[in-house]
């Protein structure tokens, strides 16, 4: 998508977070995933939904030693070419 | 006191094998060159021996890590010794092996001849085939009419709000959807195949012959069966049936929390946490950590 930018993502990915049950008010970049409940399966689910809405070709296996939330944010801007 | 040792199976494979396996130890790594070839260090996702003799070898290394580690004075003195351990699927070759019933080089063979089975009875249906996920406070009260009416079968009880469906990808679409309207969350598993579905009978067939010629001591610890939900009683029965069988995880932590005395720690050994957060949720009244807190904390 030409016109994708970090904040549509960041936005979509909140939306998504939230749809999980995750407490978005605690979203920071130095937020830890673990702490935010955040597990491998919502990493799964995730990375479809980045797919399905935006053709990102991520997969679960990037965000391997990610432990933040900024992290995770950073790898897909990064699998997106952003 | 005393701490649970937690054996991951096939969750996500970690991107980084050939190093974790050369990390493994010097005679795990031997072993699963020699049971695979010296090159298969390079590859280990060439095909389903390598991936899940990688595994393994990893694990068990792991294991010993996590095992030296809570042997020191303060962690001993901390934690207690390991009082039980248990695998996820493919895991409890790892479990066994650290609980002294399986010798480090028969469970490599072992894994190697596991994958070898589902290479051997790999079948084109597998492409149409796969896992699901299906989440939610209320999934264990509609997962069984939900599987029976669309034709699909249960792979893993992984705990209170999470189970994993196996089958035909056209049944578990259909799970999927159903799943969603009623307020459940269903995720399309990247597997091998229909894991521990009724497709993978041959294959649990297979490693059973395997089974056959190994030799099992007994445990040091208890070690507990995700075929049974109960401690091992009969290996070879419960290491091959549970290939085309339910993996009962959650019933597993739960059996081994009611060990009396109960365990104070489970211990995930990696790599990832997901068998620390399925603990989390199953067992809450019971600390969970994962390999990395122990080393930061040694």
């Amino acid at each position: 998508m030409a016109d994708l930018t970090r904040e549509t993502l960041e936005a979509r990915i909140e939306r998504a977070l939230a749809a999980f049950d995750v407490d978005t008010t605690k979203l920071a970049p130095d937020a830890v995933l673990e702490d935010l409940d955040i597990d491998s399966l919502d990493i799964v689910e995730l990375s479809q939904i980045l797919h399905d809405d935006y053709g990102i070709d991520i997969k679960p296996q990037d965000f391997q030693g990610v432990e933040t939330y900024g992290d995770a944010l950073e790898t897909v801007f990064r699998k997106a070419g952003l | 006191m005393g701490v649970v040792l937690l054996c991951p199976g096939q969750g996500a494979l970690p991107r980084d094998l050939p190093e974790l396996i050369r990390a493994s130890g010097e005679d795990l790594a031997q072993a699963y060159a020699g049971r695979l070839g010296p090159d298969a260090w390079d590859d280990p996702l060439a095909d389903f021996a390598r991936q899940q003799a990688a595994l393994v070898t990893i694990g068990i290394g792991r294991g010993r890590r996590a095992q030296a580690l809570l042997s020191e004075p303060t962690l001993a003195a901390e934690h207690g010794p390991v009082v039980a351990t248990a695998g996820h699927s493919l895991g409890e070759l790892v479990a066994l092996t650290l609980a002294g019933v399986l010798e480090p080089a028969d469970a490599v063979r072992l894994a190697a001849d596991r994958g070898a089975a589902f290479q051997q009875h790999r079948l084109p249906v597998w492409d149409e085939a796969g896992m699901l996920a299906v989440r939610g406070p209320t999934v264990h009260d509609v997962i069984d009419d939900l599987l029976a009416r669309h034709g699909a079968e249960y792979g893993n009880d992984n705990a209170p709000d999470q189970v994993v469906a196996t089958g035909l990808r056209s049944a578990l679409d259909a799970v999927a959807v159903e799943a969603k309207s009623m307020g459940l969350r269903a995720v399309a598993l990247e597997t091998t195949g229909p894991t521990h579905s009724s497709f993978m009978q041959p294959v649990g067939e297979t490693f059973r012959g395997d089974l056959q010629g190994a030799t099992f001591a007994s445990p040091a610890v208890p070690v507990y069966s995700g075929y049974s939900a109960a401690q091992f009683t009969d290996y070879v029965d419960e290491l091959a049936s549970i290939v085309a069988g339910r993996v009962r995880w959650r019933e597993t932590l739960v059996a081994i929390a009611g060990q009396d005395p109960a365990p104070t720690i489970f211990l995930d050994i990696g790599p990832g946490k997901v068998l620390a957060n399925l603990a989390r949720k199953t067992v809450p009244d019971i600390p969970v950590m994962n390999l990395d807190d122990l080393e930061a904390a040694a």
